[in-house]
C-alpha cells in the first residue's frame, strides 16, 4: 500500500510536468501547420510576451511536478509513520495487562482494551456504573480537571464484585486544547491486596494469640478472688439489709468486683482454646437471642434482614461475636440511629453484616480496632476486649472479620463464615 | 437434711460456699480442696450434692464426675466452671452432672442452682422406684430426662401455650444463659417430648403429652 502511495506521487508529478510539455506543444504545433515554418520565427519575435510565457511553461510545470512529487510523497511518508504509530499504540492498547478505558466528556464509555473487557462486563453507557462508588468517578474527574492527572487506589464494579484498583487516570485534549476524553488505566490489585490482607491477618492473630494467652492466665488466677470477693459482698449487703450507708458501700464495692469479673471473663474469651461444640443453627433465632440479652435504647432502630439463613457454628461463641458487635454498634449512635443486621449466602459462605449509622471511626482506629484493651470509648464503658473477642472467635471459625467506616456516616462488620467451619479453606486463617 | 459437699482448690471459695449453704437450715456442707480427699470422704459416706471445681490438679472435676456417677449415682453433681469453659461444662451435663455455674459467680446463681438441684434430686427419690421398675428402658430415660425442672417446666410451658419459641422459653423462665436452656430444650427433643415446627418453635409431641398426663396423675406438676 506504501508502495503504491509513492508512486501515485510520482504520477502526479509526472502528470504536472507533462501538461506544460503538451500545452507547448500543442501551441507550437498549430501554429507550425497554421503559419509553416518560414514564418513561425518571425511571428514568434512579433508576439513575443506571449510565447515567452508559452515557452517557459515548459520549465515550470515539471518544477510544479517536481515539487508537488517530493510534497505528495513526503505526505505519504507522514501518512504511513502515523499508521505505524496507531497500529502501535492500538496494539498495546489492546495487549497490555493493565485493564484501560476512555469515557467521553459526557462520562459515556467510549472505548475499552481487552484486559478491561475481561474483567469487567460493563460495555456501553454511563461510566459511573463502573464504579464501586460512583461518587469516585466525580472526585477523580475533578482532580483531572484541576492537576491534569490522577492517581489512587479505587474500587469498581467486576464481573463478581467489586475489584480493588491502582488507577491512573489522565485528559486527552483535541486540537484546539478543549476536553475530548479521559483516559483510565486500572491495575488489578486484589492480590496484592489479599496478600496484604492476609499478613495483617495474620499479625493481628499472632498478636491477639500472645497477649489473649497473657491474659487468660492472669483472668484464672483473679477469678477465684473475686468469686470471694464478689460472694462475701452479697452475702454482707444482705446482712446488713437494714443500714443504707454500709449497704451503699458495699455496693460500691460491689459494683467493681462486677466490673473486675467482666474483664476477666472477657480475657478468658480471647484466650481460651476454642474447644467448639457445632451445630447447625438459624441464624435469625441467633440474631434475635442476642439482641434478648442487650439494652437496646429507644433511640436505636434495629432492621434484622437475615432471611431463612442456616450455618455452622458454636451457638455460645456466635451468640457472643453478635452480642459484642451489636454492643459496639449501639455504643456508636449515642444520639440513635439505625441498626441493620443483613445477611446473605455466597459462594458456600454465609456472610453477616453489622451496620450502625454511628459518628464512623478514622483509618488509623480501624487498623487497631480488634486489639485487646483498644477502646475509643471512655474509661469505664467497656472492656476494650469485646472485638478483641469477636476476631478471635470468628478466626477459630475459619472466617474473617471486617470493618469498614466511614467519619460521620457509621460502621459496618462484616463477617465471613464458611457454612461449615470443618471444611477449612485456605483462605482462613486458623488460631494455634 | 441434705448433705452437700463442696470441691475446690481454692479454700476461701469453699468456706464461703460453706458459709451460704448453712444458713439454710437443712443444708449440710462440707468441703474438701482437691478431688483425692474427694474421692476419699466420699467413700465414707453419701452426699446429696457434690459441687465441684471442674479444674482441679490431678483428679479433675471430670475424673470426679465419672466417679460419682459410678459409685454414688444417686448424688447430684453441680460443676463449677471458669467463663469461657462452658463448652467442658456442657460436656459434664453430657456425662451426667445436673447443672453448671460460671466462676465468678453471685449468691444467687449458687442458690438457684441447688434449689433446682435439689428438687430434681427429691423427685428422683419420689419416683425412685417407678424410675427402677421402668421395664421399658425408654420409659426410664424419659422419666431421667424429665426429672430436671428446667426441663419438666419448659415441657409443660411450652404444653400450656400450644407453641413457643426459644426466645420466649427463655423469657418466661429467666433463664439468664442461653447455652443451659439450648442444653435442655435438645435433651427434650432427643427424647422425642417436644419437636420444632417450620418457624423453629417448640411444640409438645403426643408422647410428651402422654408424659404430661403421667406426671399430673402423680402430682408432680
Amino acid at each position: 500500500m506504501s508502495v503504491g502511495k509513492k508512486k501515485r506521487g510520482n504520477y502526479i508529478g509526472l502528470g504536472v510536468a507533462s501538461v506544460g510539455i503538451l500545452i507547448d506543444l500543442f501551441y507550437f504545433g498549430f501554429e507550425y501547420i497554421e503559419l509553416g515554418g518560414g514564418k513561425m520565427a518571425e511571428h514568434f519575435i512579433e508576439e513575443l510576451p506571449e510565447h515567452l510565457v508559452i515557452s517557459s511553461m515548459i520549465i515550470l510545470f515539471p518544477l510544479l511536478g517536481y515539487i508537488l512529487t517530493l510534497h505528495l510523497n513526503q505526505r505519504d511518508i507522514y501518512e504511513r509513520q502515523l499508521e505505524e504509530q496507531t497500529e502501535l499504540t492500538s496494539g498495546i492498547f489492546q495487549t497490555v495487562g493493565v485493564p484501560i478505558f476512555t469515557l467521553n466528556r459526557d462520562y459515556r464509555l467510549e472505548d475499552m482494551n481487552k484486559s478491561g473487557k475481561e474483567l469487567f462486563s460493563f460495555r456501553e453507557g454511563d461510566g459511573q456504573k463502573l464504579f464501586s462508588h460512583p461518587q469516585d468517578l466525580w472526585d477523580i474527574v475533578d482532580r483531572v480537571n484541576k492537576e491534569g492527572t490522577y492517581e489512587g487506589e479505587v474500587y469498581l464494579q467486576g464481573r463478581e464484585g467489586p475489584i480493588p484498583t491502582h488507577m491512573s487516570v489522565r485528559s486527552l485534549k483535541d486540537s484546539r486544547g478543549g476536553l475530548k476524553a479521559y483516559i483510565f488505566a486500572a491495575r488489578n490489585i486484589s492480590a496484592e491486596k489479599e496478600k496484604e490482607d492476609l499478613k495483617k491477618r495474620m499479625f493481628q492473630a499472632e498478636k491477639l494469640a500472645s497477649v489473649g494467652d497473657l491474659a487468660g492466665g492472669i483472668a484464672h488466677e483473679i477469678n477465684n478472688p473475686l468469686t470471694t470477693v464478689s460472694l462475701t459482698t452479697e452475702k454482707l449487703m444482705e446482712e446488713y439489709y437494714g443500714d443504707d450507708r454500709l449497704r451503699g458501700k458495699l455496693q460500691k464495692i460491689k459494683g467493681k468486683v462486677d466490673r473486675a469479673s467482666d474483664i476477666a471473663r472477657e480475657m478468658l474469651s480471647i484466650c481460651q482454646p476454642y474447644k467448639q461444640d457445632i451445630d447447625n443453627l438459624q441464624l435469625e433465632e441467633l440474631v434475635q437471642s442476642a439482641l434478648d440479652t442487650l439494652e437496646v435504647p429507644e433511640g436505636v432502630k434495629v432492621n434484622i434482614d437475615v432471611g431463612e439463613i442456616e450455618l455452622m457454628a458454636d451457638e455460645v461463641q456466635m451468640r457472643r461475636v453478635l452480642i459484642n458487635l451489636i454492643l459496639n454498634s449501639i455504643q456508636a449512635m449515642p444520639e440513635g440511629g439505625e441498626l441493620n443486621i443483613n445477611a446473605w449466602k455466597m459462594d458456600g459462605k454465609v456472610i453477616i453484616e453489622i451496620a450502625d449509622t454511628g459518628e464512623g471511626i478514622s483509618r488509623e482506629v480501624e487498623d487497631k480496632i480488634f486489639d485487646p484493651f483498644f477502646s475509643t470509648r471512655e474509661v469505664g464503658i467497656g472492656t476494650g476486649l469485646g472485638l478483641s473477642v469477636a476476631h478471635s472467635i470468628i478466626s477459630s471459625h475459619h472466617g474473617k472479620i471486617e470493618v469498614e467506616s466511614e467519619r460521620g456516616k457509621g460502621t459496618t462488620f462484616t463477617l465471613t463464615l464458611p457454612f461449615n467451619p470443618k471444611e477449612k479453606s485456605h483462605l482462613y486463617i486458623t488460631k494455634t | 437434711m441434705y448433705n452437700i459437699l463442696i470441691v475446690d482448690d481454692d479454700e476461701e471459695i469453699c468456706t464461703t460456699l460453706k458459709e451460704i449453704f448453712e444458713e439454710e437450715e437443712d443444708y449440710q456442707a462440707e468441703y474438701v480442696t482437691s478431688g483425692e480427699e474427694a474421692l476419699k470422704v466420699m467413700n465414707e459416706k453419701n452426699y446429696d450434692v457434690v459441687i465441684s471445681d471442674l479444674m482441679m490438679p490431678k483428679v479433675s472435676g471430670m475424673d470426679l464426675l465419672t466417679s460419682v456417677k459410678r459409685n454414688q449415682p444417686d448424688a447430684e453433681v453441680v460443676m463449677i466452671t471458669a467463663f469461657g469453659s462452658v463448652e467442658n461444662a456442657v460436656e459434664a451435663m453430657k456425662k451426667g452432672a445436673v447443672d453448671y455455674i460460671e466462676k465468678p459467680f453471685k449468691l444467687s446463681d449458687i442458690r438457684t442452682s441447688i434449689k433446682r438441684v435439689l428438687e430434681e434430686a427429691k423427685f428422683k427419690k419420689k419416683y425412685k422406684v417407678m424410675l427402677e421398675e421402668a421395664k421399658d428402658e425408654e420409659v426410664g430415660k424419659i422419666l431421667k430426662n424429665i426429672a430436671n425442672p428446667i426441663r419438666r417446666n419448659a415441657l409443660y410451658s411450652i404444653y400450656n401455650q400450644d407453641k413457643m419459641s426459644f426466645t420466649s422459653i427463655k423469657n418466661e423462665h429467666q433463664i439468664s444463659d442461653p447455652t443451659k436452656l439450648s442444653f435442655h430444650l435438645r435433651q427434650l427433643k432427643s427424647s422425642g417430648l417436644v419437636a420444632q415446627d417450620g418457624s423453629r418453635k417448640y411444640y409438645v409431641t403426643p408422647k410428651g403429652e402422654k408424659i404430661i398426663d403421667i406426671l399430673k396423675a402423680f402430682g408432680a406438676i
